[in-house]
């Protein structure tokens, strides 16, 4: 992680500003003051100014005296307040630009303070977009992530093959891996799709299998066991055993052919038995010139299975004359051949594709049946007839060459796991705005809550069009986020949204961090992922993300954090006595992936909560700084805190860094992987900060405090972080009605985890789609 | 069922029976040189791409010509001192802010290959251009199995933006196909070694497997071109990217059909994954690229041995901060040795691949190094200060034998290492290009 690594600082717009009283904690001197005015307003209209804005000194003024100098093209069809609109882009922009005084450059004239923040709410309120002519906006087809791959192979075969880990990484785009402007296909991906829908198809698809075997004589071994010619002679009352490897579980004809070498008064008497249990005991009255065939079924699993011939009645006296002196069993050989019910033991997979063995007179129109079904649900609508006749095409080449009936249907599903129907996830363009289809909405539902294709019942609810009434929808999300596979939003959004991923590639230094190892980082990782997973299966509270006092321990966690009584590798609900820990902010994950390698960076930490809990990612630095570094180059000996102290005395960084660096401040007491610690380096730990607007506070417990203390803000944040990965696209200002509806209802009912999912799949950008065209009215 | 023999105790036992001479025998007649002119010799391009600047004052020589002496972190070079030149004064103009503020990480990355400003985002609208390696591949990749081979150490990354408000694919990818599309790298050696080699299956399996392959993707490409009909512009862009990615492989499978069995068996040892050592890993990772060269598979590679603004600690070397953060030196004593020690860690393996390269002679008695161009560097000279002018730059190879080798070479302040880029184009036969800010060839190397 770099020094400014912003969570949507690159999104170049900031209407949370604006719009909620942000200013608490919001750095970047214009977008605090601005919200501060509308602070506890909700709508644009209730913001207050100083003056009012003024289309004539607040932008034509501004932009005759500090732009047009260089900006000599600057559009002369931004004349009035009404034509703002029109160029929400380009103001966009300038807002940036000037509110992060990269504009004008130095030694050029500056405007005040006072003119940028004009120009700032001017913008603000000039480009702010009426909720009834909001826009749902258009997602751009999304390939499959990784995940995404994975469990859709998963859900539609029944077999977790994971074929994507062999997958080239995602890339990321608004913090998320699954943008569908950001996903793009290379050859390499090209190359890894195709040998994976090969293998896939070949694992779950089962060729017809015949094992026909013959076990010759010498195949039976045994202790007191020898060759006589072609025959297997065993004597002295052993056992005779062939090993035989059933690749396929199923039912097995087992045949050996045996006779006796006959002497005294009894005839030889055998015991056939399988794996040490005995099938059968004959008697084997039979001589050489007529051995005696015995046959046993069996069902049998695949594995290594001895076959056995036990000689019972031994007799020997050698006072007889030779030919009837000695009685031994004699085996000639043996057969096995199976499986004889190859319609049975199919896999469960094998038969999602191929439900039935059709027989040669119907294959053709059975395959156009099964391929049709399965296309269905791997392109995840009905597939047409062109569909399947391209499947079939497939199906003939085999056919033509000689392949069975299963290598056929093998490589048509090949094709359909290559088809771009399957790798995207695709919405078809038409003007203007229209409702997703039931299939379309099925898809956005199943790949948001559970990163995969969806089941069965979404895909009868789209075929009957029942998805689209709110009811059955909003139904449909409880059922989902409750399901198991609604792990995926905690390892995928969670994962994401708290940077979870990120404790993969840090490294804090073993000599400054005694227990850290693999097994530490996993348990921090199972403590997050548990205690999100709490929230969504127990449809709790989303502020418990802040501040719920308890978490999920194992022995090494409890022990890292030095907390008695839990023993064993199982993690359970621990409940917090010391209000120190509670909620994700405390979780050692979050505490060493925003450190650095030897030791703790307050700066880094303040950062974490501003971009992943409030949203509010600090503005980068005026140009000409480079990336924050917490050294002064003059004396490494001062403290942390020294150090950004005296960093805070250069104005350009103040601004942010007064809010940054006091929110680290009060995690201070915990160390670089989340041990608690009083003091460092000899000094005790100062774990106090002020804010820019006079609050104080001492440590973690009275921090959470002043983060809850506007909730608005950090279920917005929270909301507007859970519909870009739910939507695949970033958030623009378009969507901002949208997320005001969703904070709104999510606190009306109890800030319930389920009511956050429920409401951001009933909005409008999730629901509907804008085409590139209007239509004309 | 198939049965086939474990294939590892198969490539062992028949890399050691069969040894050299089969693959000089499978090497395509066009790297049979010996009556070819020099100048149609193929010769290969590596790009490896190290983060967070460079120690400088232990990087650039202080003569000029061909007297100089190794700095320290140039050392475990002295074995191929004489096979390359150190080139100084380059510079990626592209990478600086340029009004944009911060972001030098993901900058020096995204313009080390192109040339190019990045366009400052983290979200959906990445815009960048064409690398100089994947320009060499549109154009000359039809003469190879591969294109080019986009390799690293480093995954691109897993979550966040990852510097400054700009998106991981600009930090973690240095070859881009077109303005929007990074191309991603393979990071797992085994992985590679398939891809190159094929996973072993026999000659028979592999014809009839490409057979089979040829008719699906036939129907596939159909199929996209039905549906592309129903869709907008924006996506349809997106499916012109697996309409090209198609085309490519089908175009792989019509021009060589089931050679690589053959190959494998000469490549002999096949990588188990990803090792722990990190070494070991760049070291492997660099043995596929040379295997690639080798056997003519490609002549083209990128190889990130991380991605830029990486902060992982090198406790293997002692040093237990992260590469990121002593980077920042702040003329910090213990931080300005440590990313010494970092730069010189580096350069040791870079020594390694580039000793492989020297000791391998191909038919037309020369070595693979001496028919190569192989770039190494930073897209930040020092980290302290992220500038992007006096990148440290090492040029090894002989370019098949038109370049004189063995010299620092100081250019004007400021000189696009975009030219550099137009020369080595020019050389396999790339003439009159323009790569992002380029301004004319690179004098006095070529």
């Amino acid at each position: 992680m770099l020094g400014w690594n912003g969570g949507n600082a690159g999104k170049g717009w900031s209407w949370v500003g604006v719009a909620v009283g942000a200013g608490l904690l919001a750095c970047g001197s214009l977008q605090s003051s601005a919200a501060l005015q509308g602070k506890k307003k909700t709508s644009k209209k209730s913001v207050t100014f100083e003056a009012k804005p003024d289309f004539a000194r607040d932008v034509k003024g501004f932009t005759a005296k500090f732009c047009v100098k260089c900006h000599a093209d600057f559009p002369k069809s931004l004349s009035s307040a009404e034509s703002a609109v029109a160029h929400a882009d380009l103001l966009a922009e300038i807002l940036r630009k000037v509110s992060t005084a990269q504009m004008p450059p130095q030694g050029e004239a500056m405007p005040t303070q006072q003119q940028r923040q004009h120009l700032a709410d001017w913008i603000n309120i000039a480009t702010a977009v009426s909720c009834k002519l909001a826009e749902p906006g258009r997602v751009t087809m999304r390939r499959l992530n990784r995940e995404e791959y994975n469990n859709s192979v998963r859900d539609l075969f029944g077999v977790d093959l994971r074929p994507a880990d062999e997958f080239p990484g995602d890339d990321v785009g608004n913090g998320f891996d699954n943008m569908g402007e950001t996903l793009s296909i290379s050859p390499l991906l090209m190359e890894k799709y195709i040998s994976a829908a090969e293998k896939v198809a070949e694992r779950v698809i089962e060729l017809p299998y015949r094992l026909r075997m013959h076990l010759p004589a010498a195949s039976f071994g045994g202790k007191l066991t020898s060759m006589l010619g072609t025959d297997a002679i065993v004597y002295s009352n052993s056992t005779a055993a062939s090993p035989v490897r059933i690749v396929r579980s199923g039912q097995y004809r087992y045949k050996v052919r045996v006779y006796g070498q006959q002497a005294g008064p009894e005839v030889v008497k055998a015991t056939i038995s399988m794996d040490g249990q005995a099938l059968k005991t004959f008697d084997l009255p039979n001589k050489k010139d007529h051995p005696m065939d015995l046959e046993f079924i069996l069902n049998q699993n695949s594995g290594v299975h001895q076959f056995e011939v036990a000689f019972l009645n031994d007799f020997y006296e050698a006072s007889l004359p030779e030919d009837r002196r000695d009685r031994n069993l004699a085996i000639v050989g043996g057969d096995v051949e199976g499986p004889l019910d190859s319609l049975h033991t199919r896999s469960q997979s094998h038969r999602k594709v191929i439900p039935y063995d059709p027989t040669e007179q119907t294959e053709e129109s059975d395959a156009r049946k099964m391929l049709a079904a399965f296309a269905s649900k791997a392109y995840r609508k009905p597939a047409s007839t062109e569909d399947v006749d391209r499947l079939m095409t497939v199906y003939n080449v085999a056919k033509k060459t000689g392949e069975e009936f299963e290598r056929r249907i093998q490589l048509a599903v090949t094709a359909i796991l290559i088809s771009p129907r399957f790798l995207y996830r695709i919405e078809a363009e038409r003007p203007g705005v229209r409702a997703l289809t039931g299939y379309e909405l099925a898809s956005r539902l199943s790949y948001f809550i559970w990163s995969s294709t969806p089941d069965d019942e979404l895909m009868n609810l789209a075929k009957s069009d029942k998805l689209q009434d709110q009811a059955i929808l909003a139904a449909q999300v409880k059922r989902m986020v409750a399901d198991p596979r609604g792990h995926a939003l905690t390892d995928n959004f969670a994962g994401q949204w708290l940077n979870l991923r990120l404790l993969n590639v840090v490294t804090p230094d073993p000599q400054k961090n005694a227990d850290w190892n693999d097994n530490l980082k996993n348990a921090m990782v199972t403590e997050t992922k548990m205690f999100f997973d709490g929230v969504r299966t127990q449809n709790r509270s989303v502020l418990e993300f802040i501040s719920g006092g308890y978490s999920y321990l194992n022995e090494t966690l409890a022990k890292h954090y030095k907390i008695a009584g839990v023993s064993g590798p199982e993690f359970r609900k621990v409940e917090m006595t010391s209000p120190t820990r509670a909620g994700v902010l405390t979780q050692g994950s979050i505490l060493t992936l925003t450190s650095n390698p030897t030791r703790t960076s307050p700066v880094k930490r303040g950062k974490w909560i501003l971009e992943q809990i409030l949203g509010t990612p600090p503005p980068p630095p005026p140009p000409g700084i480079p990336a924050l570094q917490e050294t002064a180059p003059t004396d490494i000996t001062l403290s942390v805190r020294k150090r950004l102290e005296m960093h805070r005395k250069n104005p350009a960084c103040a601004t942010c860094h007064s809010v940054m660096d006091q929110l680290g401040f009060g995690m201070e007491n915990f160390d670089p992987t989340g041990v608690w610690r009083d003091s460092a380096d000899g000094s005790p730990i100062d774990a106090s900060g002020v804010l820019p607007t006079g609050s104080k506070f001492t440590g973690p417990a009275d921090l959470r405090g002043i983060l809850l203390k506007d909730k608005a803000l950090f279920v917005r944040n929270l909301a507007d972080r859970m519909l870009t990965y739910s939507l695949g696209r970033g958030t623009t200002k378009n969507d901002k009605c949208a997320v005001d509806a969703i904070v709104k209802t999510v606190a009306s009912d109890g800030y319930k985890f389920s009511t956050l999912v429920t409401s951001i799949v009933l909005s409008d950008p999730f629901r509907k789609r804008q085409g590139e065209t209007t239509t004309k009215p | 069922m198939s049965q086939h023999i474990d294939r590892r105790t198969f490539l062992r036992g028949a890399g050691a029976a069969v040894a050299l001479p089969i693959l000089e025998a499978m090497i395509p007649s066009s790297v049979m040189a010996q009556s070819v002119p020099a100048a149609l010799r193929p010769v290969r391009m590596g790009f490896l791409f190290v983060p967070n600047g460079m120690s400088m004052p232990h990087w650039t020589p202080t003569a000029e010509g061909s007297t100089f002496e190794l700095p320290s972190v140039l050392q475990p070079l002295a074995g191929v001192r004489n096979s390359m030149n150190v080139l100084t004064g380059l510079a990626q103009h592209n990478a600086f802010e340029l009004g944009d503020g911060p972001g030098d990480h993901a900058r020096s990355a995204a313009a080390w290959l192109t040339g190019v400003h990045p366009k400052k985002t983290a979200g959906d609208d990445i815009h960048l251009g064409i690398s100089v390696d994947q320009l060499a591949a549109q154009r000359n990749g039809k003469l190879t199995r591969f294109a080019s081979l986009e390799i690293g150490c480093e995954r691109g990354a897993q979550a966040g933006n990852c510097d400054s408000g700009y998106s991981c694919a600009y930090t973690s990818s240095i070859s881009w196909r077109g303005e929007r599309t990074p191309v991603a790298k393979e990071v797992n050696p085994r992985a590679v070694f398939e891809r190159l080699f094929g996973d072993g299956k026999d000659q028979v399996s592999i014809k009839r497997r490409d057979f089979f392959r040829q008719s699906i993707l036939d129907v596939v490409l159909d199929d996209a071109s039905k549906l592309r009909g129903q869709l907008g512009h924006r996506d349809q862009n997106k499916l012109d990217e697996y309409f090209t990615c198609v085309r490519e492989i089908e175009q792989r499978l019509a021009r060589f059909e089931s050679e690589n069995a053959a190959f494998a068996m000469a490549a002999g040892h096949r990588p188990d994954g990803i090792p722990a050592d990190f070494a070991e890993h760049i070291r492997l990772m660099g043995d596929m690229m040379v295997l690639a060269f080798q056997a003519d598979l490609t002549r083209v590679c990128s190889f990130m041995f991380a991605n830029d603004g990486n902060n992982r600690n090198y406790k293997e070397i002692g040093v237990s901060d992260g590469h990121h953060e002593v980077s920042h030196h702040g003329t910090d004593a213990s931080k300005l040795e440590a990313k010494k020690k970092i730069d010189t860690f580096h350069v040791e393996q870079l020594a390694y691949i580039l000793g492989k390269m020297n000791s391998i002679k191909e038919v037309d008695g020369h070595t693979l190094l001496d028919n190569s161009m192989i770039v190494y560097g930073a897209g930040i000279s020092d980290g302290d200060r992220h500038n992007h002018d006096d990148l440290p730059v090492l040029f090894a190879g002989k370019a098949g034998g038109a370049v004189v080798t063995g010299r620092h070479i100081r250019y004007a302040p400021n000189t696009p290492m975009t030219n550099l880029y137009v020369s080595m184009l020019d050389r396999v036969g790339i003439h009159g290009e323009k790569l992002g800010d380029s301004t004319g060839s690179l004098p006095g190397l070529f």
